[in-house]
């Protein structure tokens, strides 16, 4: 009986030590790594939308509809001169290796403007590829009408079809979401 | 004093986790595609299997048997986490692109082994020097295999053009299977110019 309480005891005494240091650190690093997350989204913003001077966040609808799996998770109203030029959607979508979170910016004129991965979960080397600016360019300026599929009209990355066709399906997701609720006035 | 270095040595070619115990190898495949990712690794397990070995082998006389494991995940995953959260605030980029993998350094075996093996046995000293040699002998092996995988599958290295442009990259090297073979190349040139593994 003794010996169990012992036993405890050290096991308890370990992880209120490793809890405390853990707090510590996220102490710490929380409001760097929340600074860092907030200027990485305003940098990604204008990336997607490079013609915007400002965002403005909107009220996503809880019955906002979803495609194939993805969903929105916010709503940006790109502003230029003062006047509404677009929209950029925080879409979530699931990739090769879990959840995957774009940027999507679509124009007025229905033309999409850029994409940008924020999240991602997938293979370093392959599916990680989606990152890269050789790929993603690819989307700018194509219209909110194009089919958005891999290996058609979308161009798939070696050995990550997968992962190419959840960002695609984020691009359909954000089109409909576009399409059905934001351009009613 | 001379235990040190033989322990230090031992970790980097007697027994190196990677060419001769073959040990904490899903990390290796999964990062080492581009040197940078491999450097980052290596730093990350370095860091945690260190720290780890050297706090359970402090704590070796303390922790009861029955519960050894589960304070030796506490201390390993405590480790990680800061890693993990250091490398968001400070490194992003590189936070991002190893993803999943930094936070699984936890359950990589070269660590939990090496605790259950070593550090739980031998005085702080040695413990610190076998974490050390097996840390850098992990580091030097996934960063040797990430240099020629970068080489011929991207034609980069450290993210600059080093092949002609006109090279297309093999795929083979950008997939896991290449490192089981450059593994293999490893293993066979260690075998063939410092000796074999002693049956």
């Amino acid at each position: 009986m003794k010996n169990i309480v012992r036993i405890a005891l050290a096991l308890a005494l370990v992880c209120l030590v490793a809890a405390v240091s853990l707090s510590a650190v996220n102490y710490l690093t929380k409001g760097e790594i929340e600074h860092r997350k907030a200027e990485e989204l305003a940098e990604s913003l204008k990336v997607v939308f490079p013609a915007a001077e400002r965002f403005e966040e909107l009220p996503v609808p809880p019955d906002a509809p979803k495609r194939e799996g993805t969903s929105i998770l916010a709503v940006y109203e790109a502003l230029a001169q003062g006047q509404r030029s677009g929209y950029v959607f925080r879409v979530s979508t699931m990739g090769y290796g879990g959840k995957m979170v774009l940027l999507v910016g679509i124009g007025e004129d229905g033309t999409l403007k850029g994409i940008q991965v924020l999240e991602h979960q997938e293979t370093p080397g392959l599916g990680s590829n989606i990152t890269e600016e050789s790929f993603r360019s690819q989307f700018v300026g194509k219209s909110v009408d194009d089919p958005f599929e891999a290996k058609k009209d979308i161009q798939a990355i070696t050995g990550a079809t997968i992962s190419t066709r959840a960002v695609a399906s984020a691009c359909r997701g954000a089109i409909a979401y576009f399409k059905e609720v934001a351009k009613k006035p | 004093m001379r235990e040190f270095w033989f322990y230090l040595k031992n970790g980097i070619i007697g027994e190196n986790p990677i060419l001769r115990l073959m040990i904490g190898l899903c990390s290796v495949l999964a990062v080492s595609v581009r040197v940078d990712n491999c450097l980052a690794m290596g730093a990350g397990v370095l860091f945690v299997l260190t720290c780890s070995s050297l706090v359970i082998s402090l704590l070796r006389n303390f922790v009861p048997r029955e519960v050894r494991i589960p304070i030796f995940i506490v201390v390993i995953s405590t480790f990680t986490t800061i890693v993990d959260l250091v490398m968001q605030a400070y490194l992003p980029s590189l936070s991002r692109a190893m993803g999943v993998f930094i936070p699984l350094i936890v359950v990589n075996c070269i660590i939990m082994g090496r605790a259950e093996a070593f550090a739980s046995r031998k005085p702080p000293l040695f413990a610190l020097a076998d974490a050390l040699g097996m840390g850098i002998g992990y580091t030097l092996v996934i960063t040797a295999i990430g240099v020629v995988r970068e080489i011929f599958g991207y034609g980069e290295l450290l993210s600059v053009r080093f092949l002609p442009a006109s090279f297309q990259g093999m795929m083979f090297m950008i997939l896991p299977p290449g490192a089981f073979f450059l593994i293999g190349i490893y293993i066979a040139l260690l075998n063939r110019f410092v000796g074999r593994v002693k049956q």
